[in-house]
């Protein structure tokens, strides 16, 4: 395994950890309101795991363009930005 | 390389679990016991600021004083703490600054339709005076003067007592029976009486008008109390449903044989178009109050009949509906002229008697409401239960010599702030513990209560298997009854 390799399959569990662990947070909240928000706050996790999520899936279905990945990859970093400063 | 590889892809799996496992240690602490200590500017998840906001100034850095919090300037105001899970009470530590305010009470909403909170005093400034000293009296708890003994707190000399958020030891008296005296009245709806047994027996007999001036039917219930049990309950129906002139006068009797020794309540409830014209009774002791209300005569008798009675109030309010009702009214040293019709004015004793004195309505036709009882002789009064202590009330002047209560003086930490600790049972259906703060007439005092710090203690017993069961299981319980 190349470490080019390594570090797609590493980002890879990092996205699906995060996203299991939001996935559980937001049930938990859903189920019990305030039960994480006073100790945690969930959305820029949430927002993390949705771009991260979202990039794995174009990369495995849409063909590669440098274009799209570029302008997806701003956007998904704006969001995420603009979430963190409108929660600051 | 793969070894090493697949042994790292297990690390951020390991990381969300350690994180999901810290979440839940903070829901449910082995310990069983959670600590917020928070600052009150507004900032806190875990307790909100006051509101409303009209009655508060803006939590934060309060910027002409220095000091970070939120100042209260009108009463009542209400907080609203976010429970961290299911605990079984919480010790709720205050650090409060009063401003020109002797009373300062908080509470937990425990009925929601009646708005119904259990307070707890966290602050009284008498007592914060030289000469009074913390006793216990078997169960009784309270204060008392250096120069008087314990024993005051469980006495039922209630000249010399005053409770907060306590009960006295029930009055016990008997008077020997003779022959009934009778008093005429003009009392408008209803009154609370409270007598003595004279011999083994409470009786009293009214003669009761019903002056339709509003149509329809009256009723009348009478019920006789002995401290909170309710011995007898009676209804009595005057005046028919399209009657519009005044009503016979009837005759009632109310009577309650082989009377133990102690106070006995007579409530008489009617609405305002039902008048007592005359009393009659053995009692040697009997009370009204603290509600009477002096009718007129109109249609009933000529002239005009004054309102005179004895009262050991501290402070009344005075209050007419009809314009024929406007007067001075004086009691004891006090005197107020009632200009308007459907205001209250107040009567405030200055003097330094513990005797009562005599309220005096000369033209009748006025509501008073007081913080004592109110006799129409002055042999015939007697307190049929101890004071209770509100923001005027000053023990020195009032002859109080002992206060029951379960206040505990607060601790001072410098440039006069305190820190008072109540403690709450909580609701384990509850997510939120909603609050009110209650300091009575501090606007009209030009006062505050600053407040700058909460200190939340959250306690259940610690973890075990059964108790995770058991908390696990409310948990459910009540996310299943907030989704449905």
């Amino acid at each position: 395994m190349s470490l080019s390799d390594f570090l797609k399959a590493f980002i890879r569990q990092c996205t699906y950890a995060l996203a299991f662990f939001v996935a559980i947070v937001l049930v938990a909240e859903f189920l019990t309101p305030a039960s994480v928000t006073p100790f945690l706050d969930p959305v820029p996790f949430a927002v993390l795991a949705f771009a991260l999520l979202s990039a794995d899936a174009m990369r495995r279905t849409v063909k590669p363009n440098s274009w799209v990945r570029s302008v997806f990859g701003v956007l998904g970093l704006a969001i995420v930005l603009f979430v963190l400063w409108m929660r600051r | 390389m793969n070894r090493l590889a697949k042994t790292l892809f297990v690390f951020p799996w390991a990381l969300a679990i350690a994180a999901l496992a810290w979440l839940v240690v903070q829901r449910f602490p082995p310990s069983g016991t959670v600590v917020f200590d928070v600052p009150f500017d507004g900032t806190s998840a875990w307790i909100d600021p006051f509101l409303p906001a009209e009655r508060t100034t803006r939590p934060g850095l309060q910027a002409d004083e220095g000091w970070s919090g939120q100042r209260v300037v009108q009463d009542p105001v209400y907080t609203s703490a976010r429970l961290p899970g299911v605990y079984d009470e919480v010790d709720l530590e205050i650090e409060f600054r009063p401003i020109r305010q002797p009373i300062i009470e908080i509470g937990l909403l425990r009925d929601p339709e009646s708005l119904s909170f259990e307070f707890q005093p966290i602050w009284y400034a008498p007592l914060e005076r030289e000469g009074w000293r913390g006793v216990g009296e078997g169960t009784r708890r309270g204060y008392v003067r250096s120069s008087a003994g314990a024993s005051v707190l469980a006495s039922s000399d209630y000249q010399k007592l005053a409770v907060w958020h306590a009960s006295a030891t029930s009055y016990v008296a008997r008077d020997p029976s003779g022959p009934p005296s009778k008093v005429a009245v003009s009392l408008r709806g209803s009154h609370d009486f409270w007598a003595v047994p004279a011999g083994n027996d409470v009786s009293f007999t009214f003669e009761i008008q019903d002056v339709n001036r509003a149509k329809g039917p009256d009723t009348v219930v009478f019920r006789v109390y002995r401290g909170d049990e309710e011995l007898t309950r009676e209804a009595v129906g005057i005046g028919g449903s399209r009657d519009t002139a005044m009503g016979p006068v009837v005759t009632k009797n109310v009577t309650v044989t082989g009377a133990q020794p102690g106070a006995y309540r007579i409530q008489f409830s009617a609405d305002d178009d039902v008048f007592i014209r005359s009393i009659e009774t053995a009692s040697q002791r009997w009370v009204v109050g603290p509600r009477l209300s002096f009718g007129d005569i109109v249609g009933f008798e000529p002239g005009i009949k004054p309102g005179v009675a004895w009262s050991d109030s501290r402070h009344l309010v005075a209050e007419t509906f009809h314009r024929e009702g406007l007067q001075r009214v004086t009691f004891g040293d006090a005197g107020v002229k009632v200009l308007r019709t459907h205001e209250a004015f107040t009567l405030d004793r200055t003097d330094g008697d513990v005797q009562p004195k005599r309220l005096d309505v000369p033209l009748g036709d006025m509501r008073v409401i007081g913080d004592g009882w109110f006799s129409f002789t002055p042999e015939a009064f007697f307190a049929p239960q101890p004071r209770r202590v509100t923001d005027f009330t000053d023990p020195d002047r009032e002859g109080i010599d002992a206060i029951l209560t379960p206040y505990i003086r607060p601790v001072a930490i410098g440039d006069d702030w305190y820190r008072a600790t109540v403690r709450f049972a909580i609701d384990p259906t509850s997510d939120h513990l909603r609050l009110a703060l209650s300091a009575p007439n501090v606007l009209t005092r030009a006062g505050a209560v600053d407040v700058r710090r909460f200190r939340l203690t959250y306690r259940r017993p610690p973890l075990t298997w059964s108790e995770w069961w058991r908390v696990l299981r409310q948990e459910a319980v009540n996310a299943w009854r907030r989704m449905m």
